[in-house]
């Protein structure tokens, strides 16, 4: 479904990353971690068409997306949520979906009716009458979700959108994720929560210095020498007993 | 079915013909008005708060301030005015002309600016504004120059012009509520909440495939368009236009500060804006204007100063959170 091959991105003299190469197949849900400053909010970048490259390849079913401006990637079904939130700040919650739900629908109408189902779907059915601005964190990163389900997206980029939760709305937002991964979406998740993205993914890549330093089945990286070293150190040794 | 997303139905039905009551009142009112000096006050609020709704479009919706739609004001007044002078066009098809000959330099300008941001683009537009103003000054074999330009009065419908103040007051009453209308369709419309989506955040609006650079331009050519059309509206009204009534940057700052005051990126602010600002205009030039001439400019800034502490969100914005029937709108 995604296919990346030998992207490449500096910042001026720095190499954010290094030729990486990696595929997300439908249905499949693929967590990506790695240290602060890994370069994994860049991978989404270039995926989305923030970030160009002048490396490589990015294909989105068979469709070279390298070139394309980002609202003409989400159009073709690739949509992605930020990490520091982004909400509409002076609209409401139903029309920060709305516009979500016009990338598909053109009737206003109708635009609305699916923000309405995706909002309860999420859970945010209550607030939808709030100013985005006035949501609290974990409200939030619902509302990113919510608007970014509304686009009906084929491969949904997660951003760290679990990252502030307590403990309650971190199970809550699991068990989102997981329905979402259950209608069929394949997800693309960045992570830093060790112990919730081994349980979710299927296959987890890691980064490290702009390198994927492994790539596998979330028990096979817990294993891997290398990702203890380079990222998860004496902690998650010491999580596992 | 679950209730309605914005308001209870019961209080609904009631509230539809409020309205229809206001505008039935505004089509009334000239006939009401003996006093030409109020007459003209009133056809002077038509046209700036149409003008202001124009600017709105682009500003209020969209968040990007220009201060150059006193040249689109001014492409609207001279095209139509030079068509009609040298060719005896109608100003009503001049006024189509200059309409989208001001839609076609908006699309360029829009082109070149939209890549700045917030206050980049105001002085970009500003530069633009001022540029109009000299072109109009130094371009003398056409436009005149600064004596500026007189237009034959010959009583006649197709001419676009009037013996006496009425027809005028209903032509501008036409253009104030179509831009009304056209403000709130826009609004309500899938344009409406991608200009929005633009003004509020960006690069979230690019992430969900909001295509920011088209959404921006049509606004553009909506807005520079209307403008336009005011222009020529203005130069039949007034019959004489020059470079300071029609191109001075002074304009673009007015329209802003109706729109502003009266409630930036909703449909009524402007007219709003324009009903409080051009009485008290009109009022302080008549009053004093010989003893302390631009006395009004300093209440514009006075009234500003007090809008922006007190009710950022204009007036209009105001009202709307203390009169629950006006919620709606």
């Amino acid at each position: 479904m995604l296919e990346a091959h030998g992207i490449s991105k500096w910042f001026g003299g720095n190499a954010v990353l290094s030729d990486l190469s990696f595929t997300i197949r439908p249905g499949e849900v693929v967590g990506l971690i790695g240290p602060n400053g890994a370069g994994k909010t860049t991978v989404f970048n270039v995926i989305t068409g923030f970030y160009r490259t002048k490396t490589g390849y990015i294909r989105f079913n068979k469709m070279d997306i390298g070139r394309l401006s980002p609202e003409a990637i989400c159009s073709l079904g690739l949509c992605r949520t930020f990490q520091i939130t982004r909400p509409f700040g002076n609209i409401s919650v139903t029309k920060n979906v709305m516009i979500g739900a016009f990338n598909q629908e053109k009737s206003v109408k109708k635009a609305e009716k699916k923000a309405g189902e995706i909002l309860e779907f999420v859970r945010l059915y209550d607030r939808r009458n709030m100013l985005g601005r006035n949501l609290t964190i974990a409200d939030r990163k619902r509302l990113e979700i919510a608007r970014g389900l509304a686009t009906s997206p084929k491969l949904f980029l997660l951003d760290e959108v679990m990252a502030g939760l307590n403990p309650v709305e971190l199970q809550e937002m699991i068990k989102l994720i997981r329905q979402i991964a259950d209608s069929g979406i394949a997800l693309f998740v960045i992570e830093h929560i060790m112990a919730v993205i081994m349980g979710l993914s299927h296959r987890i890549i890691v980064l490290n210095h702009g390198e994927k330093i492994a790539e596998g089945e979330p028990s096979q990286i817990a294993s891997d020498k290398e990702v203890i070293k380079a990222y998860l150190g004496e902690e998650y040794l010491i999580a596992q007993g | 079915m679950r209730p309605s997303i914005e308001q209870p139905r019961s209080s609904r039905t009631g509230l539809k013909v409020i309205p229809w009551i206001a505008v039935l009142s505004l089509f009334v009112l000239p006939l009401l008005i003996k006093n030409e000096f109020y007459l003209d006050a009133l056809i002077l609020i038509f046209l700036w708060g149409a003008f202001a709704g124009g600017w709105n479009i682009l500003a209020g919706y969209a968040g990007m301030i220009s201060l150059g739609h006193n040249a689109f004001f001014g492409i609207g007044a001279y095209t139509s005015t030079l068509l009609l002078l040298h060719f005896g066009l109608s100003p009503w098809i001049g006024m189509l002309v200059g309409g989208l000959f001001a839609s076609s330099i908006g699309l360029i300008l829009g082109v070149i600016c939209f890549r700045l941001r917030s206050h980049y683009f105001a002085l970009a537009t500003l530069a633009f504004g001022e540029v109009g103003y000299i072109i109009a000054v130094n371009l003398r074999s056409l436009t005149g120059g600064s004596e500026g330009l007189a237009l034959p009065i010959q009583p006649s419908l197709t001419l676009f012009s009037f013996a006496g103040k009425l027809p005028y007051a209903y032509i501008g009453l036409f253009f104030f509520l179509a831009v009304i209308a056209i403000s709130y369709t826009i609004e309500h419309s899938r344009l409406g909440y991608y200009l929005t989506a633009f003004r509020e955040n960006e690069n979230a609006a690019r992430a969900l495939g909001v295509r920011t650079g088209k959404v921006r331009l049509i606004a553009m050519v909506i807005s520079s368009f209307l403008s336009a059309v005011m222009g020529t509206f203005y130069a039949q009204y007034v019959v004489f236009i020059d470079p300071s009534s029609v191109m001075r940057i002074q304009i673009s700052i007015q329209v802003a500060l109706f729109a502003i005051v009266g409630g930036i990126g909703t449909a009524l602010g402007p007219a709003i804006g324009a009903m409080i600002f051009v009485p008290i205009a009109m009022l302080l030039r008549a009053k004093m204007g010989t003893s302390l001439p631009g006395l009004h400019m300093i209440i514009y800034g006075v009234i500003l100063v007090l809008v922006l502490l007190y009710m950022p969100q204009g007036i209009g914005s105001k009202l709307k959170e203390k009169i629950p029937l006006l919620r709606r709108i």
